[in-house]
């Protein structure tokens, strides 16, 4: 794929971040009426179960951001076709076991899976 | 000429420290004005057999350079090879900032040696040769990696329309605005400082690097050129355009004032626009030829 496609990608998974990161603070700092009541358990659980989907957003962007830029580093500080490949494959391996693992997680808040 | 051995180990190479005092000499009478004495560190480096451990590949040499008003860097380097040291080897060809044959290192920084006052960089020189190319002997590099970039953007005029090889002998037109697009990408000598200078190239060998990239723009950015797209299928590639951190120092060394950074971005944008909205340009057409040519071809 061409790089400005995946560069595009990684600026709005970028920009993604900050906006759900932002509205992760916020609900999780002050849902339910101040600092105090919002990180009572209940009300945690119910921002999580409210926004599952927005979470599983959330993670999407995330791995791709991380993952991606991660690959991009690792290229710019050795290169090789073998060696690309292997940074590749093994950035697709984890990040892909990373988003497994996170959406088994919000599917178990969200009472999908026990 | 005293000489003084300091051996010390850096990154695995063994550098010598050798002293070299000045002879007084030409330099100053021809120019006939107030003359001080600058030391200069050089960087040596020769390309021995592996299996000669006899003496160390790298080294420093310090020389007593005599200066006075207007004893360019490059001036120095040539006192040293005529008077102190026959085997110092460093490139040069105009001596006047146009062949872009002298770059080095000089005290940190990339600068032409031509167009570097002496008197600019205090008493203490330190001149090494260029960065991310490889050593040929002491302040010379092998340019080949970066020739070859150059030519992979297709640093030429690139016309479906025309045939524009062999005997092609018409002018195409283009009007003042349209060549100050480009005019200053144009001014590019390929001395390679922007290259030396550039933190991406330090670590990734493929990267295309400031001045093949500002190269793809220049051709872009002309009205005459029709070979955009192509060009921009070469840039908007892994280690090319998007390599780029915009750290900004190829265009803080660059000697005639070319700002590769800024064309960098520029082809960032059009790869962007390219997703859907960039159009192939058409190139500007042929200028007539005058009805009744003095000298018909
Ligand atoms: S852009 Fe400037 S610094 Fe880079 S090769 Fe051209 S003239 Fe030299
Ligand atoms: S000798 Fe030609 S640019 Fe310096």
């Amino acid at each position: 794929m061409r790089q400005s496609r995946l560069m595009l990608l990684q600026y709005l998974t970028g920009l993604g971040i900050l906006a759900l990161g932002s509205l992760h603070f916020a609900l999780l700092s002050f849902a339910g009426g101040g600092y105090s009541n919002a990180i009572q358990f209940a009300s945690v659980l119910s921002v999580y179960t409210t926004f599952g989907v927005l979470f599983e957003l959330f993670l999407v962007f995330l791995t791709w951001h991380i993952f991606y830029g991660f690959r991009r580093v690792l290229c710019e500080l050795h290169q090789g076709r073998r060696y690309e490949s292997t940074v590749t494959w093994a950035m697709v391996i984890i990040g892909g076991a990373t988003f497994l693992w996170g959406t088994r997680t919000i599917l178990i808040f969200l009472g999908v899976l026990h | 000429m005293g000489n003084e051995d300091h051996s010390h180990f850096s990154g695995g190479l063994t550098l010598t420290e050798n002293d070299h005092g000045s002879e007084q000499s030409a330099l100053s009478e021809s120019t006939g004005n107030e003359q001080s004495t600058v030391k200069l560190r050089v960087f040596r480096y020769k390309n021995l057999p592996k299996d000669d451990t006899s003496a160390p590949s790298t080294s420093f040499d310090t020389f007593q350079v005599p200066i006075s008003n207007g004893t360019t860097l490059l001036d120095a380097l040539i006192y040293v090879k005529e008077k102190l040291d026959p085997t110092l080897t460093f490139r040069y060809s105009c001596r006047m900032g146009i062949c872009g044959s002298c770059g080095v290192n000089a005290n940190g920084k990339e600068k032409l040696a031509c167009k570097t006052q002496v008197k600019d960089l205090g008493e203490n020189i330190e001149v090494r040769p260029l960065n991310n190319l490889s050593l040929i002997r002491d302040l010379t590099v092998d340019f080949k990696p970066f020739i070859e970039k150059n030519v992979k953007v297709k640093p030429y005029l690139v016309r479906n329309d025309v045939d524009v090889d062999g005997g092609f002998n018409r002018e195409f037109r283009q009007t003042p605005d349209e060549l100050n697009q480009y005019l200053m990408f144009a001014n590019c000598l390929m001395c390679g400082l922007c290259y030396s200078a550039c933190p991406t190239n330090a670590t990734d060998e493929l990267y295309l690097g400031p001045q093949a990239l500002a190269r793809a723009y220049r051709y872009i950015a002309d009205s005459r050129d029709g070979g955009q797209l192509e060009r921009i299928e070469i840039v908007d590639q892994e280690h090319a355009a998007w390599s780029c951190h915009f750290a900004g120092s190829c265009s803080d060394v660059c000697p005639k004032g070319v700002d590769p950074a800024f064309a960098i971005q520029q082809l960032k944008a059009l790869a962007l626009r390219k997703q859907g909205l960039l159009k192939r340009k058409k190139p500007s057409p042929l200028v007539e030829r005058p009805r009744e040519s003095v000298n018909p071809v």
